[in-house]
């Protein structure tokens, strides 16, 4: 509710307004995210304006079961003279859901019960944008019952990725880690626009001179941001956050408008924007960079920030999950002893341990392995001729075989026996048959 | 003017590009280097069967001896068609690659073009399928403004346009004595800083050794060894 519709409630009353400290607000929360850190649990991140999130795996028996310790929180929190809705889950966005939607009933949400807990809870309890409700609710959606009764493969298409991908970490199908920014010094400036504005131009030059002036606020503090979040109040309409993720920290405005512009050009203003608020995340130390005389060129710490820069643009631009950085994964078999992870994903440790010398694999691997019908001399080897994708392939060297099996913990999936073949034109294939099938696949070559 | 004046007036003519500044050439073995602030492309000898079979092995080579010799700390693959298998990949370059996956070839050529302009030394393997004069000069031009290189990836059937890239390389397997031997014979068909070079169409016999570096030898000694090899079981 606005303030011309809370002066139409209380007509003929006498009211005391007063401007919102958001800048106050964000500073309280973080203090309240650092007591809570030093009673309750180890990782407290702070969650939007009015909300903390608290992984307390493995605090619980400190305070006997989830029960109690939901109930110290609860007396700790009553004690300094808040109230707090609470709710606990086995992922993030259950619990979160549970604290908002959850009444006194759903509050606590074993493991493996997400799905029943959220079905009778509306729709925003998926922690998705207005307009993904707002278009649910347009063909009848209200509750994540009804939306769980819709094809899955039919949703990212109408409603946007996000509301799957959201689906999914409440449903414990996708890991949503916390970050844990408590620590973190947080930057909030906002900006009125009496009246309201829907003039793109008018919004533009806002979210811009805000930028500016949180840039000014974190180089003050030698800090940059690892997150931006832009929220967008509107006049009789919800408020809109707008999301920036960089994958290396900066206070460039520039850069940080390259990336928001896109998005602040489809925002949908309603009656107008009656106020713009920027909110630093994942803020962490950034030392000023020393000029030099020959230019740009010369500096490693310049080129990382260009080419962070432009990996931020190509994920604004084509999306995290299609800017990708290759991982090796501790695993016997090829296919999955790698894996592609978006760029600014936190990198596990590399399996390099089980990885062979690299010139024994092929440059390039199909997935899945392609059948392949071939003459060989013994069950074993060594290959004469090799059929695969209506191609001869007459073969006139094979080394091998090199067996690799599954791990033990996937005994059911048989041994390989690995070949490198060469045929008559030059070219290698890697070639692999089933121990117990006895069916052959091309898995890959050197092109 | 003043001592300060002076300074900023060189800076910022340096800034400007004003001042002349070569660009590194990556040295890999064939004699004709590859240019930095450009775009060099690559053929494959594919049969139509086997439709598309980008030279992978030498591309990611020369992505080794970019990264090794510090020239370039950065290396970018475009194209989904054109990952390599990451175990493949010397462990350097590993570390230092991106996967960029567009999913139009419009979307390709803009990022293509981004990567190309960064001010970073970036080592840019993109898959050039089906790119037009005006998309192969949008690229060179893009190279020139950056600080890396573009080898762009083609079809073979395409050798036979025009293109705006400063050198033309086609890449074929081909059949080499040695037991493991991976070779494959490496032709220039082009080469704008140099056009004499590519009127005699020199050819050389590439062979991947150990640790993703090339054995680079003209394939007039090649062919020559191979004679004489068989002259030899002959007799």
């Amino acid at each position: 509710m606005n303030l011309s519709q809370a002066r139409v409630l209380l007509a003929g009353r006498e009211l005391h307004v007063e401007d919102e400290d958001a800048v106050g607000q964000a500073a309280f929360l973080l203090a309240l995210a650092r007591w809570a850190a030093r009673r309750w649990s180890p990782v407290v991140s702070v969650d939007g304006t009015d909300g903390l999130l608290l992984d307390i795996s493995g605090c619980e028996h400190v305070f006997g079961d989830e029960a109690r310790h939901l109930g110290a929180i609860e007396r700790g929190v009553r004690g300094v003279g808040l109230t707090a809705r609470l709710g606990v889950a086995g992922t993030v966005g259950a619990a979160w859901a549970a604290a908002r939607f959850g009444g006194s009933r759903a509050r606590l949400i074993a493991p493996g019960a997400e799905r029943d807990a959220l079905a009778p809870m509306p729709t925003a309890a998926l922690r998705i944008d207005s307009d993904a409700i707002e278009s649910l609710a347009e063909v009848g959606i209200d509750r994540v019952g009804q939306l769980l009764g819709v094809p899955r493969h039919t949703l990212p298409a109408r409603y946007g990725a996000d509301l799957v991908r959201r689906l999914d970490q409440a449903l414990g199908h996708l890991p949503e880690a916390l970050e844990r920014t408590a620590e973190a010094p947080v930057s909030v400036v906002s900006r009125e626009l009496p009246g309201g504005t829907t003039h793109l131009a008018s919004v533009e030059t806002a979210v811009r001179m805000l930028l500016d002036e949180i840039g000014g606020v974190l180089g003050r503090q030698e800090s940059g941001l690892g997150g931006l979040e832009v929220v967008f109040d509107r006049l009789g309409a919800g408020p809109v956050r707008l999301d920036v993720q960089v994958s290396r920290a900066t206070r460039d405005a520039a850069h940080l408008w390259s990336l928001l512009r896109p998005k602040v050009e489809r925002l949908h203003m309603g009656f107008g924007v009656e106020r713009i608020t920027l909110r630093a995340g994942g803020v962490v130390r950034v030392p000023h960079l020393q000029a030099t005389m020959a230019g740009e060129r010369d500096s490693g710490l310049r080129h990382d920030a260009a080419f962070a820069a432009m990996l931020d643009t190509l994920a604004s631009r084509l999306g995290r999950d299609r800017v990708l950085r290759p991982e090796l994964v501790s695993s016997y078999r090829p296919e999955r002893s790698c894996r592609l992870v978006p760029v600014d994903e936190k990198g596990r440790a590399v399996g390099a341990a089980t990885a062979p010398p690299s010139v024994l694999r092929p440059s390039r691997l199909f997935y899945p392995p392609l059948a392949a019908e071939v003459v060989a001399l013994s069950p074993d080897g060594p290959v004469l001729q090799v059929r695969c994708r209506r191609e001869e392939h007459r073969i006139q060297s094979c080394l091998g075989p090199e067996r690799i099996g599954p791990e033990w913990w996937r005994e059911r999936e048989p041994v390989r026996d690995y070949f490198r073949v060469r045929d008559d034109r030059g070219r290698w294939l890697w070639l692999f048959v089933e121990a117990d099938t006895r069916r052959w696949f091309v898995h890959g070559e050197w092109n | 003017m003043t001592r300060s004046g002076d300074i900023f007036d060189l800076r910022q003519r340096l800034a400007a590009g004003a001042v002349a500044r070569e660009a590194p050439s990556l040295q890999w073995g064939t004699g004709v280097p590859l240019r930095f602030g450009a775009t060099h492309e690559w053929y494959d000898g594919a049969s139509p069967v086997r439709g598309w079979n980008p030279p992978l092995c030498v591309l990611a080579a020369i992505a080794t001896s970019a990264v090794r010799g510090c020239l370039s700390d950065r290396v970018v693959w475009i194209g989904s068609d054109l990952f390599p298998y990451p175990s493949f990949l010397d462990h350097r370059v590993l570390a230092a690659s991106v996967f960029l996956d567009p999913p139009t070839a419009d979307a390709r050529v803009w990022a293509t073009d981004l990567a190309l302009s960064s001010r970073s030394p970036t080592c840019v393997i993109a898959d050039g399928r089906g790119l037009s004069l005006a998309a192969t000069r949008r690229l060179q031009l893009a190279a020139a403004r950056g600080a890396g290189i573009g080898l762009l990836a083609r079809g073979g059937g395409e050798s036979r346009g025009v293109s705006a890239a400063t050198t033309r390389w086609r890449v074929v397997p081909v059949w080499t004595d040695g037991p493991d031997h991976v070779a494959w014979s490496v032709t220039l068909l082009r080469n704008k800083d140099q056009p004499t070079l590519a009127m005699e169409e020199r050819s050389w016999v590439v062979e991947l050794g150990d640790a993703q570096s090339l054995v680079v030898v003209p394939s007039v000694v090649a062919n020559r060894a191979d004679r004489a090899a068989s002259e030899v079981a002959a007799s």
